[in-house]
């Protein structure tokens, strides 16, 4: 039986076929390939589990490139050149993160938890860029019309739930208590971020798809 | 550490962790809503003023222009009437008076008749009496008295209009013809008004020199201001006034009026 973060992930990947309709900005579609990946990593990584294989080194490069994808969709919804920069700047300093610890420190044998926890944090910062950006527009548009606006909040919830948790992870294990004491909660937790960031998504799909040019 | 203890700080971190982050999107939602409601009042504020700005400029307009109107009236006719009798006096006093006295004593007459004829299409109080058709109907025959141009009018559907919108259509209409007669010259002007399916049209149509240059800033050299008040005037009325070139020479002034809902 599929997880409830599984049909939330087919969810986003269905509604995002309809960003191929016509009249839907060419840049959405982009999310069609990323909830495609989404689905391919999720299914190779579980074989991978079943098959007694180590999956760490495929959701440390997945993670790198979905983070990338996030603080770059973040800079792309941005209309302000100065904020634009900021995000920029951001993507850049969780490259140079990500490649410092993947050569230095956590390497290849483990999963890439401090990288994703500045990369997460440093999406949070950049979704907060864009609720500035987002409260200081000159329009009258309602929120439930803003598709953007949902798709950053699926980013920050998800972003700011994971780099919490993944911190809290650490630091249990920098205590020394085992994580099969408190595995099921991080699941669990990890599960309602992931099934709000799809659903989110999967909402925002469906405002584009509903507000195209005819 | 216990393991009880392990996911009870677990469980309070995600927890407020979720909460703190529902509290931030939803302040978010709630300065976005107060903020369009800012800008919704500021726009209508804005709207309102406009609108206010719009109207006095007409009211300033119209107080000027009864006051020429009485002035013309009350002094230049009353000074042009003086004139008159003492030319009757002089012309009765010459056993032969001569013709050229008699010929400017009737021009005179003419003068003073054509003048009170628009000292009265200048008072607003007179206007507000009669309907847009009547004062066109004055005004072309206070064209035609003149006897150089030829104006004709056919109203086949008038706006309903109220008696001070009636005033602002008649001051656009009266505007049109003035600045044919000024700038085009022409030998004849027509003014249409008829039913269409967006609401009204009202043209005036002239064969004079207007050319085929439009816009009528340029097809009117000096023109500048009476076309703005027409443009400000046609907007107070929520429709829209456009100038093409007419077939052959002259030109053509359309005012497109949406259908207005009968005055109360």
């Amino acid at each position: 039986m599929l997880a409830l973060y599984s049909i939330a992930e087919w969810m986003a990947f269905l509604c995002s076929i309809l960003l191929f309709a016509k009249g839907v900005g060419n840049g959405y579609r982009l999310f069609f390939l990323y909830t495609l990946f989404v689905i391919i990593i999720e299914f190779t990584g579980r074989w991978m589990a079943e098959a007694k294989i180590p999956n760490h080194r495929l959701f440390t490069f997945a993670c790198f490139v979905f983070t990338c994808f996030y603080l770059y969709t973040v800079r792309s919804f941005l209309a302000d050149v100065r904020r634009r920069r900021a995000v920029l700047l951001l993507l850049g300093l969780f490259v140079a993160v990500y490649i410092v610890n993947l050569s230095f420190f956590q390497g290849l044998t483990a999963f890439n938890s401090y990288s994703f926890i500045i990369g997460y944090t440093l999406l949070a910062i950049a979704c907060t860029i864009y609720y500035i950006e987002f409260i200081q527009q000159e329009v009258i548009t309602p929120v439930w019309e803003e598709p953007d606006f949902f798709i950053v909040t699926g980013y920050f919830i998800y972003g700011a739930i994971t780099a919490i948790l993944y911190t809290l992870h650490r630091y249990f294990a920098y205590m020394q208590i085992p994580d099969v004491e408190y595995r099921s909660l991080f699941r669990k937790t990890s599960d309602i971020a992931n099934v709000s960031l799809y659903l989110l998504l999967a909402v925002a799909f469906v405002i584009i798809w509903k507000k195209r040019k005819s | 550490m216990e393991k009880e203890k392990v996911i009870s700080i677990f469980f309070q971190v995600a927890v407020i962790a979720f909460t703190l982050i529902v509290a931030f999107v939803t302040v978010i939602v709630y300065i976005r809503f107060k903020r369009n409601q800012d800008i919704r009042q500021k726009r209508s504020m804005e709207k309102e003023f406009a609108e206010q700005l719009k109207q006095s400029r007409i009211e300033v307009q119209e107080q000027t222009f009864g006051q020429i109107g009485k002035e013309l009236h009350d002094n230049v006719s009353q000074l042009l009437s003086t004139s008159r009798m003492l030319l009757g006096l002089t012309e009765r006093s010459l056993v032969n008076p001569p013709d050229t006295l008699l010929s400017a004593n009737a021009t005179l007459g003419q003068a003073i008749s054509e003048l009170r004829s628009l000292s009265r299409s200048m008072d607003k109080d007179w206007l507000e009496q009669f309907s847009f058709a009547d004062n066109l109907q004055t005004e072309i025959t206070r064209i035609n008295a003149g006897g150089l141009v030829k104006a004709d009018c056919s109203l086949q559907g008038i706006p309903l209009l109220a008696s001070g919108e009636q005033i602002i259509l008649f001051r656009i209409v009266q505007e049109a013809i003035q600045n044919a007669l000024k700038h085009g010259r022409p030998a004849s002007i027509s003014i249409q008004s008829r039913v269409t399916e967006a609401g009204h049209l009202i043209t005036v149509t002239d064969d004079g020199a207007g050319s085929s240059t439009v816009p009528p800033d340029a097809a009117y050299p000096g023109a500048g201001m009476g076309i703005t008040n027409m443009k400000l005037r046609t907007a107070t009325l929520g429709g829209r006034i456009s100038w093409h070139p007419g077939t052959g020479s002259g030109t053509i002034v359309s005012i497109h009026l949406p259908h207005q809902t009968p005055p109360i």
